[in-house]
């Protein structure tokens, strides 16, 4: 009797194991508040992204926007990944998703735009000034101009290359430039540069992914 | 038997039932005062694009007219319910209009989205609007709105 007990919770938990259970946590999404929805499905659990979608529904003024987000492997996060272009964002505004697989309703979500805000990454620039210090500039890669882009801060980290210590400024996007000081810095030594941007709409929790590293090397005597 | 098959049949049906989560549940309650300040920001800036776009002379056939709004001198609550019959007045007379020109007006563009977004976290009933009310060309409309709409952004900041 009691292998027949054993025989069945070793199968209720092969069931439970090869069943795949989405949690909320599974399931991101993240607007660039321009015009890209980009959703991604993580689970250790899930074997293929094929036959995964999201159906999206948002809702605008008395209508309805639908969306179909199909999933697919990103080889370089291993995560199903898909994305939807919408056109335009407003802060309090609701996405609501049904995550399929097939016809299989695996899990709802509902979004407000503000709170899932991710910015685009900042493109950096670096150029050594007359009087040697460091002019960091950057394009925040959006188009228009207006109250979000004064909502944009970057946070800007640098060190040494190959070093472990890193010194973070965070400035506030429409200073448009940073001035690294080259007396706080070392000769003759290469140090590199990288950013992201993250928004006061959503209190600054959401950054976006780090921007491509820069580099510089301070003179020899400084 | 049957108990392993009651069991197995628990394990696939707890496993199946699709989760329903929310990030942050929608609310009809008064938004957080950065969310004001979004919406009433963007507001501004679309106004600012449409009337820039907006022809400065018009054919007469052309010509819309919106109730003269009393837009100066008020408190909060009165600029609640005049941001509301805006809302009214562009979506009945301008937002399904066929020219180009009336784009920014169409509600699925973000000028009346943030509007309607707005609207629907202050205003519960919308006032009718006084159809003895004296009009004003579209274009005067809009610069006075904007007028409003930048004292609300101000005093939201």
């Amino acid at each position: 009797m009691f292998s027949t007990f054993k025989c069945q919770i070793f199968l209720t938990l092969i069931c439970i194991a090869l069943c795949y259970e989405p949690t909320k946590e599974d399931l991101k999404c993240f607007n660039d508040y321009e015009t890209e929805m980009k959703c991604s499905l993580s689970s250790k659990r899930l074997q293929s992204c094929s036959g995964h979608k999201l159906n999206i529904t948002h809702p605008v003024s008395n209508t309805f926007e639908k969306y179909t987000c199909i999933f697919e492997r990103n080889h370089h996060s291993d995560n199903c990944e898909c994305n939807v272009t919408v056109e335009g964002f407003v802060a309090t505004e609701i996405f609501n998703t049904t995550l399929l697989e097939g016809s299989n309703v695996l899990l709802y979500k509902t979004f407000m735009t503000s709170d899932f805000i991710k910015p685009k990454s900042p493109v950096l620039s670096v150029q050594k000034i007359e009087n040697g210090n460091f002019n960091v500039t950057w394009d925040d890669q959006y188009e228009k101009n207006g109250i979000f882009f004064e909502a944009l801060r970057i946070n800007l980290t640098y060190g040494i290359k190959g070093g472990h210590k890193n010194i973070s400024k965070t400035v506030p996007n429409t200073v448009r430039s940073y001035e690294i000081v080259a007396k706080n810095l070392l000769p003759n030594t290469n140090y590199i540069l990288t950013a992201t941007m993250s928004t006061d709409y959503n209190d600054h929790s959401i950054p976006s992914d780090q921007s491509a590293t820069v580099e510089f090397t301070t003179c020899k005597s400084i | 038997m049957m108990k392993t098959i009651l069991l197995l049949a628990v394990a696939v049906f707890v496993s199946s039932t699709p989760v329903t989560t929310s990030v942050k549940p929608h609310t009809d309650k008064t938004p957080a005062r950065h969310t004001d300040k979004a919406l009433l920001g963007e507001l501004v800036d679309e106004l600012i694009v449409a009337i820039k776009d907006f022809p400065k002379v018009l054919p007469k056939e052309k010509l819309i007219f919106l109730k003269d709004l009393q837009m100066n001198g008020l408190d909060h609550k009165e600029r609640e319910v005049l941001f509301c019959q805006v809302e009214q007045e562009l979506k009945t007379k301008v937002s399904g209009l066929s020219d180009a020109i009336f784009d920014h007006f169409r509600t699925d563009k973000k000028l009346m989205r943030n509007l309607n977004m707005y609207n629907k976290y202050h205003v519960k009933t919308c006032k009718p609007v006084d159809e003895k009310q004296d009009e004003i060309p579209l274009h005067d409309f809009l610069k006075k709105l904007l007028t409003s709409v930048k004292i609300a952004f101000n005093q939201v900041k």
